[in-house]
C-alpha cells in the first residue's frame, strides 16, 4: 500500500497551481504525435466559440505500479485562437522540489502550413525558485519559440515522485480552457483494479485500456469560468479522487490488536472506522476529573434549567480560558512554543489553550454535569456540501462540541472565541456533521441559523440640507451571522486600520460622504452585535433641480450595484446564509421644501417568493411636515434556503433587481412658494 | 495583580534594556529603538528608525555594501515592515551576512539568521533572471510597539561607479544616511533630487549624507509617485583627477552614457536575409514612410515579451539579444524589441535609436545626473521626414525629426504613447549625438471619446438605449486593453457591469467592440434595456438622470486636504444624448446648463428639450499637468462640480 504523504500532496497542489501546463510524454516513446489535418486546418474553438486556446488533448497517465515511484506523465495539444491565448502559451515553468524529478521536457509549435518549430535543450533552463531552511523548489523554464494564433502548441514532460503513491490524489476533469478530449490513463498498485470516487459528474469511468493502465475521458469539456456567488470550486468542477482500502491498528495491548478497515467503497464500514478511530478525542474529552467536575459544578450552581447551565459553561470556557489561537498578541512563534496539554485539567490550571481544547473543556465540563458529550467533525460548505456517501475524511474537521440536550443533539464552538453561544459559523452550519462518542458514533446535521438572527439593524437621525446636502448620525449594529463575519474580518485590526477599512467601504457607495466621530464597537465580544456609530455628511446626496429636491431615503442601500449583473448563468447560485436588515431613519426636511411626493415602493410580499424572500418600504411624515421617516425591513434565506438552481437565475435576477430598484426608490421635495418669494 | 506585573515588567526592561534570555540586539539596534518619536497620524503603520548604506569601494571594482535598517511598527497594519530584503546579482555578488533581530515591547529580543532566511529570484515571471533576493519575514511575530532591525553584508563587482539612494519610502524616518568610502584620493559628486541640495559630512576618504526627522508620504489619489518625493540621492565617484577607473564605468554627461549604450546596442542590430525577407513581405504595400514604419511596428508589438537576463552585473541587462536570434524566437524583452524594430527599419532604409527611458513615474529622470541607472525600459525613436505627421514626433538637434514609439507595450499603437512615458526625459541612445530628450505629450483633442446616446423613454420608466462611442488615444488604449486581456465572456460581464452601475437591472441586448489599432482608435456600440430607468412618481411626474452611464473614469477628490499636487493626464470626452420622451409627457424641469474654465480644464453641459426629445450634453478636456497643492481647493471644486452636474435629473409631467 502506498499513499502520497500528506505534506508532499499540499506541497503538489501548490506546484500545480503554479504550472501554466502540464505536458507529458507519450507512453512507450518520446515521440510526437502526428497533428492531423483537420487540427490544422481548425480556425475557430469547438467547445467554446468563445475560447482563446483550446487542448484537442490533454493527458495524464499515472503510473503506480512500482512499489517506490509514482510516475505522472503529461501531454498536451493546445490550439491557439486569440493574443490571450498566445500570452497564456508562450512560456512555462514546470516546479519541483526534492523527491521528484521532472524528465523528458520537450515543446514544439505546429505552424499552419505543418512545418514545426522544437523547443531546443540550451533554451530550457533549471531556476532555483526558492530556497529555505531545507525546502528548495526549483523550476524547469522556458519559452516557447514562434507562438502566435492558429498554431498548435505541444508541451510534454515526465514527473517521477519518490516514495509516493496515487492514493489521494485529486483529478481534475475540467481545466482553464476548453478540452476537446481530457483523459487519465491510471495503472494501479499491485494491478488492481481503480478505487475512486467521482465529485459533480457520473458520466465518466474508469475502463480498462492497454498494459495494465485504465483510462477515463471526457469528451468536450468547457472551461471553468467564475461567477458572483457560485458554489466553491470543488461543488462545480467535476473530480475524481484515488483512493484505496486501509486498515489502520487502533489499538494494541497485551494479547490483542485491534484494527479498523477503511474501505471507501462502503460508507457504513468507512465511517465506522473513521468514527473508531477519531474516538480517542472523545475519550480525552470525556475522561473523568475532579477538577473539572467541581469546577463545572461552582460555574452552574445558580443555573436552574440545562440551557442556563451550558450557557454558564459557555460564557466560562471564552472569558476565563484565554483563547491562544485568537490572541493576536501571540506570534506563531509564541505558540508553537505553549506548553503541551496532556490533560483537561492542563488547561484548566494554566487558563489558557488553543481554540480546540477550549471546545474540549467546554464538553468535558458539559460532561460532568452529566450530559452525553460527542466531538463534532463537521463537513465545510466553503469548500464543497459533504454528505456522509462521500468516504473521505479530510472532507470533516472537528468543529465543535455536541451535547445531547433531552432528545437533542446541540452543537458549541466557544473556541471561535468570536462566537456567541449558540451558534456556529455559517461553514459549519447546515452541513452534516459525525458526532463521535468513545464508543459509538452518528450523523447528524447541523442547524443553520435564521434570517431573523443575521440581522443589520440600521438607524438614522438625519437632516437634508436646501443643496442637497445629507447629514447627521447613524448607528448599525450587525447581529450573529453578519456580525461574526465583521468580527472576523476585524479582531486581528488596529482601531485606525478599522476606522479605515469601514471609511473606505462607505466611500465605494457614497463617494462625497464624510465620516466623523466613528465609533467601531464590540469587535471582539462574541456576546453583543458588531457597532459602527458615526457622524456623516453627504454633500450633494438628493438632487437638486430649479424647484425640487429629489431624495433616496434609503442612505444604507444608496449606490449598491446590482446583485446581478450578467444576462446568463451557468453555476448554481449560492448565498453563505439568510439574513435580514431593519433600517429606521428619520430625516428632516429643509425649511422651504415640501414632500411633494412620499409614495413607497411596492412590497415584495414573501408569498411571492415561496417565503425565501421579503421586503417592505413604508415611508411617512410628522403631523407637522418637517420630518420623513423610513423604515424598511428586508430578509434573504427564509427556510434555511440559500442555493438555487442556475436555472432559476432568470427569476432571481429579476427579484434582486425589483429589490435594487425598490432600495433606490426616490422622493420629490417642492420648494414652497413662500421660500421662493425669500 | 496585573498591574503590579506590569510595573516589575518595566522595572526589568529598563534594567535589561533590550536584552532576553539567550539573545541581545546589536548596540546600533538597541540605540535605535530608545529614539524617542514625534507624534504620528494614527494610520501611519510604523516608522524608520535608522536606514544606512554603507558602500566601501575597493579599486579593484569590489564594492561592500553594509546595510542597517531599523523600524518599529505602530500599528498591527505595520507589521509587513519587519523585514530584511537584500538583492543580489547571482554572476556577480553574493549577500555575505544577513542577520536580524526583532524587540518585542516587553525587551525581549528574537534573533534571525541563516535557518530563517528565504533566498529566492527577484522576478518568478522571467524565464531566466540572475537577480535574485535574500528575505528574512519576521512580520508575523512583530506586533505595535516591536522593533524590528536587520544587518546586511553584500558583495558585488559593478561595471559602474555610480549608485542611487532614497531616503525614504513612504513611511517616515528620524534617520535615515548614507556613506561612502572611497579608495584614497577619489573623490565623490552627487545630486540631490526632490530635497535642497545634500551636503556630505567628509572625513578622510568617507562621505556621509544625512537626512534626518522626515515626515511620511501619505498616498493620495492622483498624487506624483513616492519616487518623485522621496529626497533620493545619485552619487559618481572617480579615481584621482576625474580619470576614468579601469574597473569602473562613469560618466560626466549624457553623451558619454549614449556612446556606451550604443556600444551595446548597435552591434546587436544587424538584419539577415530571413529577417530582411521579413520586413519586405511586411512593406510590400506600404507606400508611405509612416506605412511601412507602421507596418514594422504592428510585427514587432506583436512579438512576446519574454525576459531572459544573462550576465546582468556586466551589463547583459541593457545589451539586448541580436536581432536575428529574436526574430527567430518571435519572443524577447522591451530592449530586444526596440532593438528588432531598429534592425527591420534598417532594410527599409530607415534609421532608428534606442531610447532608454524610466516606465512607471515619467518626473523620476532627471538631467543633472548622467546614467544609465536612471533607466528601467527600452523604446525607439524612428527618423523620420517631414511627410509623417504624428503626435509623437519631436524634433532632435542633431538627428532631426524622430518618431517616438514603445514596442512593448501592444496596446499603444504608433503615433501614441503609454501614458506614464509621456512628458518623460529620456535617452536617444546615438553615439555622441545622443541626448536626453523629452519625451511628447499628446495633447487632449487627441485623447478623446466621443459617445453618442439614443434612447426612447416609456412611460412606465423604462429605456431602450444605444451607446456608440468612438474612442481615440489614451481612451482607445483603455478600451483596447480591456478588449484583448478579457476573456470574451469576462469582458461581455465587464460591460454589463458598467451599464447596469447607470441603468439598474439593464438588460444587455449587444456589445460590439471594434478595434481599429493601427488608426489608434476603438469604437464601441452597446445596446440595453433598462425596465425601470426612470421613476415614476404619483403617476404625474416622470424622473431621470440624462447621464445615463458614466464616463468610467473619474476622479474622486474627497479630501478636504492634501499634502501632495494633484497629476491630471490629457484627455478629453464628448457626449451627446437624446432621449425621446414617452407620449402624453412634457418636460416640468432641466437642470441648469454649466460651464466650467479652468487651467488645468474645461466642463461643460447644456440641456434642451425639442421635438419631444431631451437632448443632453457633456464636454470635458482636461490637460496634463501638475497642480500645486495651494490650488487643490479648485481643482477638487471643479471636479466635485463635475460629479453634481451628472447626477442632475430631468423632470416630465404628464400633460
Amino acid at each position: 500500500m502506498k499513499c502520497i504523504p500528506r505534506s508532499l500532496l499540499l506541497l503538489l497542489c501548490a506546484l500545480c497551481l503554479a504550472v501554466c501546463a502540464f505536458v507529458r510524454a507519450r507512453a512507450g516513446g518520446d515521440d510526437w504525435r502526428p497533428v492531423t489535418p483537420e487540427e490544422l486546418g481548425m480556425k475557430t474553438p469547438k467547445v467554446d466559440p468563445d475560447a482563446d486556446a483550446e487542448a484537442i488533448f490533454w493527458e495524464v497517465r499515472i503510473d503506480d505500479s512500482s512499489a517506490e515511484d509514482l510516475s505522472l506523465q503529461h501531454y498536451v495539444r493546445v490550439k491557439i485562437f486569440t493574443e490571450r491565448g498566445r500570452e497564456k502559451y508562450s512560456k512555462f515553468d514546470v516546479p519541483f522540489t526534492k523527491g521528484m524529478k521532472i524528465k523528458d521536457v520537450a515543446a514544439r509549435v505546429t505552424k499552419p502550413d505543418g512545418s514545426t518549430v522544437e523547443i531546443q535543450k540550451q533554451d530550457i533552463f533549471e531556476r532555483e525558485i526558492i530556497k529555505a531552511s531545507g525546502l528548495k523548489v526549483k523550476a524547469k523554464s522556458f519559452a516557447v519559440p514562434n507562438v502566435e494564433s492558429g498554431v498548435i502548441v505541444e508541451y510534454r514532460y515526465r514527473e517521477v515522485i519518490s516514495d509516493a503513491g496515487a492514493s489521494g490524489m485529486r483529478l481534475k476533469f475540467q481545466r482553464d480552457i476548453p478540452v476537446q478530449n481530457l483523459s487519465y490513463y491510471y495503472k494501479p498498485y499491485n494491478k488492481k483494479t481503480p478505487n475512486y470516487q467521482s465529485f459533480n459528474f457520473d458520466d465518466t469511468k474508469f475502463v480498462e485500456d492497454q498494459k495494465g493502465f485504465w483510462i477515463a475521458t471526457r469528451k468536450n469539456v468547457p472551461a471553468l469560468k467564475e461567477e458572483p456567488r457560485m458554489p466553491p470550486e470543488d461543488q462545480v468542477v467535476p473530480w475524481m479522487l484515488l483512493q484505496s482500502v486501509r486498515i489502520n491498528i487502533t489499538n494494541v495491548s497485551l494479547g490483542s490488536i485491534a484494527i479498523s478497515i477503511k474501505d471507501p467503497s462502503n460508507p457504513a464500514i468507512y465511517w465506522g472506522s473513521v468514527g473508531t478511530e477519531k474516538a480517542f478525542l472523545a475519550r480525552f474529552m470525556n475522561k473523568p476529573d475532579k477538577e473539572i467536575k467541581k469546577v463545572a459544578d461552582e460555574i452552574t450552581a445558580t443555573a436552574a434549567t440545562p440551557e442556563e447551565k451550558l450557557q454558564k459553561l459557555y460564557h466560562y470556557c471564552q472569558t476565563e480560558i484565554s483563547n491562544t489561537t485568537f490572541d493576536t498578541t501571540l506570534t506563531d512563534d509564541q505558540r508553537k512554543k505553549l506548553p503541551e496539554i496532556k490533560s483537561l485539567s492542563d488547561v484548566l490550571k494554566r487558563k489558557a489553550a488553543s481554540a480546540q481544547y477550549v471546545d474540549m473543556l467546554f464538553g468535558a465540563m458539559a460532561n460532568a454535569l452529566g450530559y452525553e458529550t460527542r466531538v463534532a467533525l463537521c463537513g465545510d460548505r466553503s469548500e464543497m456540501f459533504f454528505k456522509p456517501e462521500m468516504t473521505n475524511e479530510s472532507f470533516i474537521h472537528p468543529a465543535a462540541i455536541a451535547v445531547k440536550v433531552g432528545e437533542d443533539w446541540k452543537f458549541f464552538n466557544p473556541g471561535l472565541s468570536l462566537l456567541p453561544y449558540g451558534n456556529l459559523v455559517w461553514y459549519e452550519e447546515g452541513v452534516w456533521a459525525l458526532l463521535v462518542g468513545e464508543k459509538n458514533f452518528s450523523w447528524m446535521k447541523t442547524p443553520i441559523s435564521t434570517a431573523e438572527k443575521s440581522v443589520a439593524k440600521r438607524t438614522g437621525k438625519l437632516r437634508l440640507l436646501d443643496d442637497g446636502t445629507l447629514e447627521g448620525e447613524v448607528r448599525i449594529e450587525y447581529a450573529d451571522q453578519l456580525g461574526l463575519g465583521h468580527k472576523l474580518d476585524n479582531y486581528d485590526k488596529s482601531a485606525s486600520k478599522r476606522e479605515e477599512d469601514f471609511k473606505a467601504e462607505l466611500k465605494k457607495r457614497m463617494s462625497t460622504a464624510e465620516v466623523s466621530d466613528l465609533v467601531i464597537e464590540n469587535v471582539t465580544d462574541p456576546n453583543k452585535p458588531v457597532v459602527y456609530a458615526f457622524k456623516i455628511r453627504v454633500p450633494g446626496y438628493a438632487q437638486k433641480t430649479g424647484k425640487r429636491l429629489f431624495l433616496q431615503p434609503g442612505l444604507f442601500e444608496h449606490g449598491e450595484p446590482a446583485v446581478f449583473s450578467g444576462a446568463t448563468r451557468k453555476y448554481d447560485i449560492y448565498f453563505h446564509y439568510p439574513w435580514s436588515e431593519k433600517d429606521h431613519l428619520t430625516i428632516d426636511l429643509p425649511a422651504g421644501f415640501a414632500l411633494d411626493n412620499a409614495d413607497s415602493p411596492a412590497p415584495i410580499n414573501p408569498a411571492m417568493t415561496q417565503g425565501i424572500c421579503g421586503e417592505t418600504i413604508k415611508m411617512g411624515v410628522t403631523t407637522d411636515g418637517h420630518t420623513l421617516i423610513y423604515d424598511r425591513t428586508f430578509f434573504f434565506g427564509g427556510g434555511g434556503v440559500i442555493l438555487f438552481p442556475a436555472r432559476n437565475y432568470s427569476a432571481l435576477k429579476t427579484l434582486f433587481d425589483m429589490i435594487n430598484q425598490a432600495n433606490d426608490h426616490t422622493i420629490t421635495l417642492k420648494q414652497t412658494a413662500a421660500i421662493s418669494s425669500n | 495583580m496585573r498591574l503590579r506585573m506590569l510595573g516589575v515588567g518595566l522595572l526589568m526592561l529598563c534594567a535589561a534594556g533590550v536584552r532576553a534570555a539567550g539573545e541581545e540586539a546589536p548596540v546600533w539596534l538597541q540605540e535605535a529603538a530608545r529614539v524617542s518619536l514625534p507624534a504620528y497620524e494614527k494610520d501611519v503603520p510604523a516608522v524608520v528608525l535608522k536606514r544606512e548604506q554603507h558602500v566601501t569601494v575597493s579599486e579593484d571594482g569590489r564594492i561592500t555594501t553594509t546595510t542597517q535598517f531599523a523600524v518599529r511598527v505602530l500599528i498591527r497594519e505595520g507589521r509587513e515592515y519587519a523585514e530584511a530584503r537584500e538583492y543580489y546579482e547571482s554572476d556577480a555578488g553574493k549577500v555575505r551576512e544577513l542577520h536580524a533581530w526583532l524587540i518585542k515591547s516587553s525587551g525581549q529580543v528574537r534573533k534571525y539568521g541563516k535557518d530563517d532566511t528565504i533566498d529566492s529570484v527577484e522576478d518568478p515571471n522571467d524565464v531566466y533572471n540572475e537577480s535574485r533576493v535574500k528575505l528574512i519575514d519576521a512580520s508575523k511575530d512583530a506586533d505595535a510597539g516591536t522593533v524590528f532591525g536587520y544587518q546586511a553584508i553584500t558583495e558585488e563587482r559593478s561595471i559602474f561607479s555610480q549608485d542611487v539612494w532614497a531616503f525614504q519610502n513612504r513611511l517616515p524616518a528620524i534617520a535615515s544616511r548614507y556613506v561612502l568610502t572611497l579608495p584614497s584620493g577619489w573623490t565623490a559628486r552627487t545630486v540631490t533630487f526632490n530635497h535642497p541640495k545634500i551636503e556630505p559630512t567628509i572625513s578622510g576618504s568617507t562621505y556621509t549624507w544625512e537626512l534626518l526627522n522626515l515626515p511620511p508620504i501619505v498616498p493620495e489619489p492622483s498624487s506624483p509617485r513616492v519616487s518623485s518625493l522621496a529626497p533620493r540621492l545619485a552619487i559618481s565617484y572617480v579615481p584621482p583627477g576625474d580619470t576614468q577607473s579601469a574597473n569602473f564605468k562613469t560618466f560626466s554627461n549624457w553623451a558619454e552614457v549614449s556612446y556606451w549604450l550604443t556600444q551595446l546596442h548597435d552591434p546587436q542590430a544587424v538584419p539577415n536575409d530571413a529577417l530582411s525577407e521579413k520586413v519586405r513581405q511586411l512593406t510590400a504595400n506600404a507606400k508611405t514612410e509612416l506605412e511601412k514604419i507602421r507596418a514594422i511596428s504592428t510585427f514587432v508589438q506583436g512579438i512576446r515579451y519574454i525576459s531572459i537576463d544573462i550576465g546582468v552585473s556586466r551589463g547583459g541587462g541593457m545589451r539586448p539579444h541580436p536581432a536575428m536570434e529574436v526574430f527567430a524566437k518571435s519572443y524577447g524583452d522591451c530592449k530586444d524589441k526596440a532593438n528588432l524594430m531598429r534592425a527591420m527599419l534598417k532594410v527599409v532604409g530607415i534609421t532608428a535609436y534606442p531610447v532608454v527611458i524610466y516606465s512607471g513615474d515619467a518626473d523620476y529622470v532627471r538631467e543633472e545626473w548622467a546614467s544609465p541607472n536612471q533607466f528601467n525600459h527600452c523604446i525607439v525613436a524612428i527618423k523620420v521626414s517631414d511627410e509623417t505627421q504624428v503626435a509623437t514626433v519631436l524634433t532632435h538637434p542633431k538627428l532631426g525629426r524622430l518618431l517616438i514609439f514603445d514596442a512593448t507595450d501592444d496596446d499603444t499603437p504608433l503615433g501614441d504613447l503609454p501614458d506614464q512615458e509621456q512628458g518623460s526625459l529620456a535617452l536617444i541612445v546615438a553615439g555622441d549625438a545622443g541626448s536626453l530628450m523629452r519625451m511628447p505629450v499628446t495633447p487632449a483633442e487627441t485623447n478623446l471619446l466621443e459617445r453618442r446616446i439614443q434612447a426612447n423613454l416609456g412611460a412606465d420608466g423604462s429605456l431602450t438605449a444605444m451607446i456608440h462611442e468612438k474612442a481615440a488615444g489614451s481612451w482607445a488604449v483603455g478600451y483596447r486593453s480591456e478588449f484583448r486581456h478579457l476573456s470574451r465572456p469576462d469582458y461581455q460581464k465587464a460591460i454589463e457591469g458598467w451599464i447596469t452601475s447607470g441603468a439598474a437591472a439593464a438588460r444587455v441586448s449587444k456589445v460590439d467592440p471594434r478595434d481599429y489599432s493601427s488608426a489608434g482608435r476603438f469604437d464601441l456600440d452597446v445596446d440595453f434595456t433598462a425596465p425601470a430607468y426612470a421613476q415614476l412618481m404619483q403617476n404625474r411626474l416622470l424622473v431621470f438622470k440624462p447621464a445615463i452611464v458614466s464616463r468610467r473614469e473619474s476622479l474622486f477628490l474627497t479630501e478636504a486636504k492634501r499634502k501632495h499636487p494633484v497629476v491630471l493626464k490629457s484627455n478629453a470626452y464628448s457626449e451627446s444624448v437624446s432621449v425621446k420622451l414617452p407620449e402624453g409627457f412634457v418636460v416640468d424641469e432641466m437642470p441648469d446648463p454649466i460651464k466650467l474654465e479652468t487651467s488645468f480644464g474645461t466642463y461643460a453641459t447644456t440641456y434642451e428639450a425639442k421635438d419631444g426629445q431631451v437632448l443632453f450634453t457633456r464636454k470635458l478636456v482636461q490637460h496634463a499637468g501638475t497642480i500645486p497643492v495651494e490650488q487643490y481647493n479648485s481643482v477638487r471644486s471643479f471636479f466635485e462640480k463635475i460629479r453634481a452636474a451628472e447626477q442632475a435629473p430631468v423632470v416630465l409631467a404628464r400633460k
